[in-house]
């Protein structure tokens, strides 16, 4: 798995890569932790890339996504496909996230809850 | 462990670099010695050559002074007997007063030729030699000595020189070995010179004997003379003097140099050679020089090994000297090594006691700020660090265990939850059904269960739950007991299980586990099937003589996330050879080595390939295939397949 990670309008956007496994998580809780110790509280999740996701990327996503709740962030998922996407929708995780078909949908979702 | 290998004691350091800085010093040496002894030997031999240049040149100085001197006296009288006539009593007088002059002068004549004095006398010689202090005066020529026929007549006769003749033993006049000088003289006889007669000077051998005897060179050098046809004239040997020349030792020794030597003298030639002296028997050098008038040869011979036996004993000194200079600077070198290596030695020792496990063992105290002590400092640092390290590993290893003891805990909970008596219901004939989990190294959380409900409904179910490891295995066994005792408490309905279970587990939940399930209640009876999902992997469903396909399943979230979450229950009717395959996602995510996913596909093609519906032949057939795929590759989440088969609502169709 690889994580392109960039900010964008006030944004962190994590593109991830390849296939979220067991092994991926670790990676991922790192660099989310980072972001949130480094004041980043909206996130965007770009699955565009995502080849596959396991029971432990989506738990992975679940914490985090609780992190980020508990501190008043909010996290976005976009771009989902194929396998990723049915994952999504098998597991009920599609009902619990917000989803955008892109990222701009995503940018704009989040602009529209954080405007002040 | 090893030991040291003994050959390594066998030299130690400090002897080593002795021996190392000993040859190198002996080379050194060596090459000193060797250049400083040539050097030597050569000065030597050319002071030797000019102590005996000058050596015969002085001898031969007073050789030839004498001899000039007696040629003089034989000169003169040949002047005086051409210039008149002599009356025989005049002659004898000139005669005698010519020994009276010259004392070295032993003998005396005027050899005229035949009747050239006297018209009437073949003969006419007087001859005066002195006889003790006297002088006596006879006539030589006989019958048997015809003296103008011997060689001190006739070679300055035809040569028309004066010369000396060969050496010889005088029978005719002073009975001693002479030579003898002989001057021809002439007188004008109409206009024309005219040979008369020799003059003759004769010296004894003595006096030479004398001179050159007393020449000494070293401590047997010696010189000796050689007349013109190389025989000695005096020799320290007596018995060579007139008897051998140098051509007959040349001959006797069979030495071609030496009788080239000889020829060399007899030519008058210079030089200094080496050469095997017959009469000193060893190598030996001779330096001869010419003595002009009688074109004899003055040699100097030495041996050889008296002329360099100081160098040699100098150069034994030398030796012994360096010899013992090399004992005690190979024993200083020894003292110095071993006082560096001491502090080696101990480090040596105490690594040894190291090796054998020994980290405790304090290292001996190094105080020089050198090499020595940096290496003891490092080891000191290196065997701190090999205590921590490993240390450091004893702790490794027992978390490790630790950690497998607990993941072995884990599979036991997970293990001991799930039934494995199969078949599970042999009375009911309506169904078959086999379930098989294979748990990961790290144990996943994956879960199957079925029970029946009443005389008519049978619940079965799959789970997944998103963690590893006992946590995992304890939320799994949360879940199965909580949906069995939901399940028996009356639920005929899949969805109020899933909710109640969902509210359950949401309860007190702090971590972030969550579990997805398909659960279903089959009314073995009739063929009714209910069933909801919670995030679960549809199942396939193989209708009798179709293909394989993915049960349509309502939509449902994973339990122990949301608590006030509704779930839907589908249903559809079973036919009698539907076969129903429930999977956790460890089979379609099972990865190969190089990370492709086994995939849903696969899955499917791998049921459609099972021709028999048995079930446990089904789910046999799917792990049999995960395995080839992932052909080694580790299995990373747990594996586990539930097969249902329905026969039909009648036992007695069979």
């Amino acid at each position: 798995m690889q994580i392109i990670i960039e900010n964008k309008s006030g944004a962190v956007v994590l593109s991830i890569h390849g296939h979220f496994n067991a092994a991926a998580t670790p990676e991922f809780e790192r660099i989310l932790n980072q972001r949130l110790d480094a004041g980043g509280r909206h996130f965007i999740l770009n699955m565009a890339d995502l080849t596959f996701i396991s029971s432990a990327g989506l738990c992975s996503i679940l914490a985090s996504a609780k992190k980020i709740s508990e501190r008043d962030g909010s996290i976005v998922i976009c771009a989902l496909q194929g396998e990723a996407q049915k994952v999504f929708e098998i597991s009920g995780f599609a009902a619990l996230f917000s989803i955008c078909p892109t990222e701009a949908a995503a940018l704009k979702q989040l602009d529209a809850v954080c405007l002040p | 462990m090893k030991t040291a290998p003994s050959q390594f004691r066998r030299t130690s350091l400090a002897v080593k670099l002795g021996l190392m800085v000993l040859a190198g010093t002996s080379v050194v040496f060596a090459a000193a010695f060797l250049y400083n002894h040539a050097l030597s030997r050569r000065s030597i031999l050319s002071n030797a050559e000019t102590n005996a240049r000058h050596l015969a040149g002085a001898t031969v100085s007073r050789i030839e002074a004498v001899l000039n001197g007696v040629e003089n006296i034989p000169c003169y009288m040949a002047l005086c007997l051409e210039q008149r006539d002599w009356e025989r009593a005049d002659l004898i007088a000139f005669i005698r007063n010519a020994l009276v002059a010259d004392p070295d002068i032993f003998g005396s004549a005027v050899a005229f030729e035949p009747y050239a004095f006297n018209p009437q006398s073949l003969y006419f010689a007087p001859y005066c030699c002195r006889q003790g202090a006297d002088i006596r005066q006879t006539w030589l020529g006989s019958d048997q000595y015809q003296y103008f026929n011997l060689d001190w007549y006739i070679l300055p006769k035809e040569l028309n020189r004066p010369m000396w003749s060969e050496p010889y033993f005088d029978e005719g006049g002073g009975k001693v070995i002479m030579t003898t000088y002989s001057v021809p003289f002439y007188r004008m006889v109409n206009g024309r010179r005219q040979f008369q007669g020799i003059v003759t000077a004769d010296i004894a051998l003595d006096w030479l004997v004398k001179i050159v005897s007393a020449v000494s060179f070293l401590k047997t050098g010696y010189a000796c003379l050689i007349s013109q046809n190389g025989m000695f004239v005096t020799h320290p040997d007596k018995r060579l003097i007139m008897r051998q020349s140098i051509f007959d030792l040349a001959e006797g020794a069979a030495d071609a140099h030496l009788r080239q030597v000889g020829q060399a003298m007899v030519r008058g030639d210079t030089g200094f050679v080496r050469l095997q002296s017959p009469t000193l028997g060893k190598p030996s050098w001779l330096y001869y020089a010419p003595l002009k008038s009688p074109g004899w040869s003055l040699g100097v011979l030495f041996p050889e090994d008296e002329l360099f036996a100081d160098a040699q004993r100098m150069g034994r000194n030398i030796l012994l000297i360096g010899l013992v200079g090399f004992v005690i600077l190979f024993l200083i070198i020894v003292l110095i090594s071993a006082a560096v290596t001491r502090p080696i030695r101990a480090l040596a020792r105490t690594t040894a006691e190291i090796a054998l496990g020994n980290l405790d063992i304090k290292l001996p105290l190094v105080k020089s700020r050198d090499e020595v002590g940096e290496l003891s400092y490092a080891f000191d640092n290196m065997r701190v660090a090999l205590k921590e390290y490993i240390a450091g590993l004893t702790e490794a290893t027992v978390a490790r265990e630790r950690l497998e003891s607990e993941l072995k805990i884990a599979r036991t909970i997970q293990m001991s939850f799930l039934p494995k008596h199969f078949p599970p219901f042999p009375e009911q004939a309506e169904f078959d059904l086999y379930a098989r989990l294979e748990p990961a190294k790290q144990v996943g959380g994956d879960l199957y269960d079925f029970f029946l409900l009443d005389d008519q409904h049978l619940f079965f179910s799959i789970g997944d739950v998103a963690d590893k490891g006992v946590p995992a295995a304890l939320f799994m066994a949360v879940t199965k007991t909580l949906m069995k005792g939901i399940a028996l408490q009356g639920g005929l309905d899949p969805a109020g299980i899933m909710e109640h279970v969902n509210q359950e587990l949401c309860k007190e939940n702090d971590t972030n586990m969550f579990v997805t399930v398909f659960c279903g209640v089959l009314n073995f009876c009739t063929g009714k099937l209910v069933y909801s999902n919670a995030g679960h992997n549809p199942p396939l469903i193989r209708r009798a003589g179709s293909q394989p396909e993915e049960l349509p399943v309502p939509k449902g979230i994973v339990l122990g996330t949301i608590e006030a979450v509704r779930y839907s229950t589908a249903s559809l009717i079973l036919h009698a050879g539907d076969t129903l395959v429930l999977y956790t996602d460890g089979v379609t995510e099972a990865c190969n080595p190089s990370q492709d996913l086994y995939s849903m596909e696969r899955l499917r093609e791998t049921a459609a390939g099972v021709s028999d519906q048995e079930p446990k032949t089904v789910v046999d057939a799917i792990f049999q295939s995960v395995n080839a795929y992932a052909a080694g590759a580790p299995q990373s989440d747990d594996i586990t397949v539930l097969a249902l088969h329905y026969h039909g609502e009648s036992s007695s169709d069979r």
